[in-house]
């Protein structure tokens, strides 16, 4: 084996091992997040492009519920409007990207009564990006996820 | 949570991620080079181990003998997915930054910057952004009275926060926040988690110092065993909490808490994806691995022959199991901790993540 397929197989191999940690719900395990002092994320400095996502979440019945908090994996935390709406960004490599989404409902009685936390993932593949600047900067993709909520017994 | 359980889910996920480092020494593909651009710093910070003075006696690296090395090792690169990070000292008093990182940017290499704030402007920003800027690192220690303390400077503090306010509201830049937490800024964390979450500051990570050189002379510098231990469980818990994306650095195997206080899981990628160019034109791994762990010089060597023909002591840790990493269990996950901790003359281990939390949790469970 030459020392350059030794090196792509290997790459092979190491591209599988981060689908099987990954499965193991280790998350990002591989990811370089840079070095002491250094800047973060080799990977995010450039290329990089924003995923949006947004939303609507509702009842089991179909009502809009307002102050619902979405904590977004890396694209920190909002909250839905008086419609239910919600929206986020997220900076990342412009490639295929899976973020963890908590949907979670902490003020209590008020907004339609209480609502059962739900867990969930958006997946964003092969995505398609635009208004890029032709160089770095990849562009925008979105994703629509509207969950239902149930409410607690 | 406690660091010697390891639940099966995640030694199978370790033992996968042995292999993954092994592959990776053997691709030893170079994506992340470090420029140590100047020593001169503009603050006499407590817990720092280098030799930057206000005026070093070391003059600033020539930006063309710094470019010459970027090219040299170009043709074995990918320049858009190589990253550079200019350090110090205190970068930012160097006048030229944006030539060297234009001529980057030019090159199709993304740059960033570590700083301690206090030289940050806003058109400064404006000026590092036109030459190409892609990351910025900040350093905030503390609140206000605990961080002048450990940057030895009244205003630091508010020139810091200043530049984190600047870089939090600018589109396309990856940007975070290191802490380097010590006895006085641990009792603040979740204060200065809302500051920086109030600053739009999306990303933090933080850091222990650890007992060596003025941190070993200062016992305020260091954390006792039951605060280091409660590090890793304020960060466990923040995470899940996901107000704002938080990371313990990426030094120290800790064993249960693999997984739970950082994306990734311990890896010391110094010589295996990591090299520095230091101000003499040293060619090491990280910056502040000097002496011994250097592979050869800029001025007298090829960069891309030195990173395609060294750094085999970084590639195989094997070495590194000596004293008390001898009969550790872990060896096999952490390979001797990040070559940082290790004597830079005879290898020795300073500092063990484990067996510190180990200790804290024996404290915490007896008191």
């Amino acid at each position: 084996m030459t020392p350059k397929i030794k090196k792509q197989w290997f790459a092979f191999q190491n591209k599988s091992i981060r689908y099987l940690i990954s499965f193991l719900g280790i998350g990002s395990a591989v990811i370089f997040n840079g070095c002491m002092y250094g800047s973060p994320v080799v990977e995010y400095g450039t290329p990089s492009a924003v995923f949006k996502v947004t939303g609507k979440v509702t009842s089991k019945a179909g009502e809009d519920i307002q102050g619902i908090k979405v904590v977004v994996e890396r694209g920190g935390v909002t909250r839905t409007d008086g419609f239910g709406i919600y929206k986020t960004d997220i900076s990342d490599f412009p490639e295929d990207q899976e973020y963890k989404v908590q949907f979670m409902d902490d003020d209590g009685a008020q907004n339609g009564g209480e609502f059962v936390t739900l867990d969930t993932v958006v997946k964003f593949t092969d995505p398609k990006f635009e208004d890029g600047d032709g160089e770095w900067f990849s562009g925008f993709t979105s994703k629509e996820l509207n969950v239902k909520l149930e409410k607690k017994k | 949570m406690t660091s010697s359980k390891i639940p099966l889910r995640k030694k199978i996920a370790l033992e996968l991620f042995r292999k993954f480092k092994k592959n990776t020494a053997v691709i030893h593909q170079l994506n992340y080079i470090f420029w140590e651009c100047t020593l001169r710093c503009n603050l006499n910070c407590l817990h720092c181990g280098s030799d930057c003075k206000k005026e070093a006696s070391t003059t600033d690296m020539p930006i063309n003998d710094f470019i010459g090395a970027v090219d040299d090792v170009t043709a074995i690169v990918e320049p858009n997915k190589t990253m550079i990070v200019f350090t110090g000292g205190e970068p930012l008093l160097r006048k030229d930054l944006e030539n060297c990182g234009k001529m980057l940017y030019d090159r199709g290499f993304p740059w960033g910057i570590v700083s301690n704030g206090l030289q940050f402007t806003e058109q400064r920003l404006v000026s590092l952004l036109n030459a190409g800027l892609r990351a910025v690192t900040i350093s905030l220690d503390g609140l206000e009275k605990s961080h002048n303390w450990l940057r030895n400077n009244p205003r630091s503090f508010e020139k810091a926060v200043q530049a984190i306010g600047y870089l939090a509201k600018t589109d396309d830049l990856k940007f975070d926040v290191v802490t380097c937490v010590n006895e006085r800024s641990f009792a603040e964390l979740d204060q200065i988690k809302q500051l920086l979450i109030s600053l739009g500051v999306k990303e933090w990570r933080l850091f222990t110092i650890f007992p060596v050189g003025r941190a070993k002379q200062n016992p305020d510098l260091q954390l006792s065993p039951e605060s280091f231990k409660k590090v890793f469980d304020f960060i466990a818990a923040e995470r899940k909490k996901g107000e704002i994306k938080i990371n313990y650095g990426c030094e120290g195997f800790l064993g249960g808490y693999e997984g739970e206080v950082r994306d990734n899981l311990f890896f010391c990628r110094a010589g295996i994806n990591v090299a520095s160019v230091l101000i003499d034109g040293s060619i090491s791994a990280c910056p502040n691995l000097r002496d011994n762990f250097g592979q050869g010089n800029i001025y007298k060597d090829s960069f891309k022959d030195v990173w395609e023909n060294k750094y085999s002591k970084f590639r195989n840790r094997d070495w590194l199991k000596t004293g008390e990493c001898t009969d550790c269990e872990f060896f096999r996950y952490c390979e001797g901790n990040g070559l940082h901790l290790r004597d830079e003359k005879n290898g020795e281990l300073l500092f063990c993540h484990l067996n510190r939390i180990k200790e804290g949790e024996k404290m915490i469970s007896e008191s």
